[in-house]
C-alpha cells in the first residue's frame, strides 16, 4: 500500500505541522484555509491506519489517531463557537454564532438567561445564571465556566465610546469643588450645574479644527460640559491631559476633567466542543501507542 | 530567586560544556546537571522556573551535552523573567513541563542521530554550519528583525529599554556568522573548495565570539537599567545563547572534540520525545479548554505542530536529521 510508506506519513505529518503552526500564518496564503489541514489530516491517518494494517504494534498509535482526527472533525462539524456581548446590568438569552474565520452567522439561543452583575479588578466579572437570580457566579481571563451546553470564558471588556460618569474639578473658588456629571444628570459644585454635552474619549482635531475623536478608547478624554448660574449658561471644554485648560471669566473659575468612567460592554466567548474529552484522550492514547510501537524494536 | 535560577543555568552550563570536551565522564556531568536542577528546585513555586526545572530534570537523566546546554538557556530564560514583576507570558503549567521535557528528549535524539552520521564519516562542518545556521535565525529574530537596522529594543511603554552599544555588536555577530554559513555552505555543496572551509570557520569563530559578548553587554546592561524590558526579551535571548552553544559545540567537533564522536543512546528518545510531545498537547488543550473555553487557541496549535513535527520524525526516510532537528526545533521553541 503506497499510504503505508513512511515517506507518506512523515511528509504529511511534517506539512501538517507546517500549516498548524501559528508563526506560518497559513490563514493569510493558503487558497483555502480550512479545507487543506483537514485534507492533510486526513492523508496523515490514512497513512497512520495502512501503516497500522502492516504493523500490528502500530495500532494503537492509529486508534488514537483515529479519535483526535475525529474528535477535530466532529467539532468542526457540530461545535459552536460564538460571543455575547454585554454592559453591567444588561441580560441575554442569545450570542452571536460566529463561523470560519470569524463569519457571523447570526443570533442562536443559549437555553438559559445571562445577566453582567458587575465589573471586578484584573479582568474578572460576576454574571448570573439566569439572568436577575441570586445565584452569581465568577468569570476570569484564565478559567471558563460550564454553563449548560456551553463553556462561557475570556471576558474581555471593549469601551463603547460612551461614558457612565465625569468628575469635574471647579478652581477659583473659595474651595476646590467638584461635580459628578453623567450623560443623563447634572452635577452640582458650589452654586453652579454642570451638565455633558458632548463626550470625546479619544480627543484630537480634524482638518477643518473642529472636535473629533479618534478611537472609542479613552486614550485622551475631553468634555463640551454645559455649566448654569443663576439661568445664564456657559460651554466649557475640558480635556483630561490639560488641566484648567479652560477658563470662565465671566465665572472667574477653571474647569478640569479629573475623573473619566467609560462605558464597558464586555464580550464573552461562548465555546461548545462536544467532542474535546475525545480528542484528549486520543491523544493520550497515541502516546502510549507511540512507546508501544517501538519499545519492542528497540529491545530487540 | 533570580540569583538561584542563575546558578542553575551556570551549573547545566558546565554540565553541558563538560559533556562535549570529555563525553565519557557521564557521572560527573549527571552530577553537576542534577545540581543544576537542585538549584531551580526552590524556584518550583514561580510558573516561569517549571519549564527550566522539567529541562534540567530531563537533561540530568539523559546526561546529553545538548540537552544540558538547552536546559541552561531554559534556566537562563526563567532567571531573566523572573526579574518581572508582572507576569511576562503565559506558559505556565503542567503542559510547559512536559514540553520543556520533550525538547530535551528530543534534542538527545538529534544529537545521537547527528552523533551516528559523523561516525560513519560525514563532514564535521555540517555540525558547525547547523550552529551556524541556528545563530544567524536568532540573531534575525531577535528584536524582530531590528538588529538589520543596527538597533535593538525590549519592552514597551515605560519597561522600553533600547541597546545601541549591544546591537551594533549584535549586527556585527550577524554579519560574520552569515559569512560563515555561506561559505561552509558552498564548501559543503563544493567540496574541492577548501579556502571557503577554512573562511567559513573563521567567521563563525568571529560570529559565536561577537554573538557571546553582545548578549552578555546586553544583559549587563538591561540588569542596570531595565529588568523589567530585559524580562520581556528573556526568550529570544535565552535563544541566542542556545543557539551560541550549539555553534560553539559544532565548532568544537569541527576541530575535532571528542564530543564528535561519543555513542550515544538508542532511537527510544525519538518515541519518548514524541510521547511527551502529544502528552504535552493533550496537557495544552485541556489548559486552553479549561482557561479559555474552547482547545482551539494559537498555543495549542504550536504544541500541535510540536507534536506532528515529532511524528514526522520517526518514519525510517530520507531527511531524517533534518526532521529531527524540525521536531527539536519545534519543541524548544515551546520551551522559550
Amino acid at each position: 500500500m503506497r499510504f503505508s510508506r513512511p515517506a507518506v506519513t512523515a511528509a504529511a505529518a511534517g506539512l501538517f505541522a507546517l500549516v498548524l503552526h501559528p508563526a506560518a500564518r497559513a490563514e493569510s496564503w493558503l487558497p483555502s484555509p480550512p479545507l487543506v489541514p483537514a485534507l492533510l489530516a486526513l492523508l496523515l491517518l490514512t497513512s497512520l491506519l495502512a501503516r497500522a494494517a502492516l504493523h500490528p504494534r502500530e495500532r494503537v498509535l492509529a486508534a488514537g489517531a483515529l479519535l483526535v482526527v475525529g474528535a477535530l472533525g466532529y467539532d468542526g462539524a457540530r461545535g459552536v463557537r460564538g460571543t455575547v456581548s454585554l454592559g453591567v446590568g444588561d441580560a441575554t438569552s442569545t450570542f452571536l454564532e460566529e463561523g470560519l474565520g470569524g463569519r457571523r452567522l447570526g443570533l442562536r439561543p443559549l437555553g438559559f438567561t445571562l445577566g453582567l452583575e458587575r465589573l471586578r479588578e484584573g479582568g474578572r466579572i460576576e454574571v448570573s445564571v439566569p439572568a436577575g437570580s441570586a445565584t452569581r457566579l465568577e468569570l476570569a481571563p484564565e478559567s471558563a465556566l460550564g454553563v449548560g451546553a456551553f463553556r462561557l470564558g475570556a471576558p474581555r471588556a471593549v469601551p463603547t465610546g460612551e461614558v457612565v460618569r465625569l468628575v469635574v474639578a471647579v478652581h477659583g473658588g473659595p474651595q476646590p469643588a467638584q461635580a459628578v456629571v453623567t450623560p443623563t444628570e447634572a452635577g452640582q459644585a458650589e452654586d453652579l450645574k454642570v451638565g455633558l454635552e458632548r463626550y470625546f474619549p479619544d480627543f484630537a482635531l480634524d482638518e477643518r479644527q473642529q472636535p473629533m475623536t479618534r478611537s472609542v478608547e479613552p486614550k485622551n478624554p475631553a468634555a463640551l460640559l454645559r455649566v448654569e448660574k443663576a439661568g445664564k449658561v456657559h460651554r466649557v471644554f475640558v480635556l483630561g491631559s490639560m488641566p484648567g485648560l479652560h477658563r470662565v471669566e465671566a465665572l472667574d473659575r477653571s474647569f478640569s476633567l479629573v475623573g473619566v468612567d467609560p462605558d464597558v460592554k464586555v464580550d464573552i466567548a461562548v465555546v461548545s466542543e462536544p467532542a474535546a474529552a475525545v480528542g484528549l484522550l486520543g491523544l493520550v492514547l497515541a502516546a502510549a501507542g507511540t512507546l508501544v510501537s517501538r519499545l519492542p524494536r528497540e529491545v530487540a | 530567586m533570580s540569583v538561584l535560577l542563575a546558578l542553575g543555568a551556570l551549573a547545566l552550563l558546565a554540565a553541558g560544556i563538560l559533556g562535549l570536551v570529555a563525553p565519557a565522564r557521564t557521572t560527573a556531568i549527571r552530577l553537576i546537571g542534577a545540581l543544576g536542577a537542585a538549584a531551580l528546585l526552590p524556584a518550583v513555586d514561580a510558573p516561569a522556573a517549571r519549564p527550566a526545572l522539567g529541562a534540567a530534570l530531563g537533561a540530568a537523566a539523559l546526561a546529553s551535552p545538548l540537552s544540558m546546554l538547552l536546559a541552561a538557556a531554559a534556566a537562563l530564560a526563567a532567571s531573566l523573567r523572573s526579574l518581572s514583576e508582572a507576569p511576562v507570558d503565559e506558559r505556565t503549567g503542567l503542559a510547559a513541563f512536559l514540553a520543556a521535557v520533550a525538547a530535551v528528549v528530543a534534542t538527545a535524539a538529534w544529537e545521537s542521530a547527528l552523533a551516528a552520521r559523523l561516525r560513519s564519516g560525514a563532514d564535521p562542518a555540517r555540525a558547525a554550519l547547523v550552529g551556524g545556521v541556528a545563530t544567524v535565525a536568532m540573531l534575525l529574530s531577535l528584536g524582530q528583525g531590528s538588529l538589520l537596522r543596527w538597533s535593538l529594543a525590549f519592552g514597551e511603554g515605560a519597561a522600553h529599554l533600547s541597546l545601541r552599544g549591544g546591537a551594533l555588536v549584535l549586527g556585527t555577530a550577524l554579519l560574520a556568522s552569515l559569512f560563515g554559513v555561506l561559505a561552509l555552505g558552498a564548501h559543503a555543496l563544493v567540496p574541492s573548495v577548501v579556502w571557503a572551509h577554512v573562511l567559513g570557520r573563521r567567521a563563525l569563530v568571529l560570529g559565536g565570539g561577537t554573538s557571546l559578548l553582545g548578549l552578555g553587554l546586553v544583559v549587563a546592561r538591561g540588569l542596570d537599567q531595565g529588568p523589567e524590558a530585559l524580562a520581556a526579551g528573556a526568550g529570544s535571548l535565552a535563544g541566542l545563547m542556545l543557539a551560541v552553544l550549539i555553534l560553539a559545540a559544532g565548532l568544537l567537533i569541527l576541530l575535532g572534540a571528542p564530543g564528535g564522536t561519543v555513542a550515544r543512546g538508542s532511537g527510544l528518545e525519538e518515541s519518548l520525545g514524541l510521547a511527551l510531545a502529544l502528552l504535552a498537547l493533550a496537557a495544552s488543550g485541556f489548559e486552553a479548554w479549561s482557561g479559555v473555553g474552547s482547545y482551539q487557541t494559537p498555543r495549542t496549535a504550536a504544541f500541535g505542530a510540536a507534536a506532528l513535527l515529532g511524528l514526522a520524525a520517526l518514519p525510517a526516510t530520507g531527511f531524517a536529521l533534518t526532521r529531527r532537528a524540525a521536531f527539536a526545533a519545534a519543541t524548544v521553541v515551546l520551551l522559550l
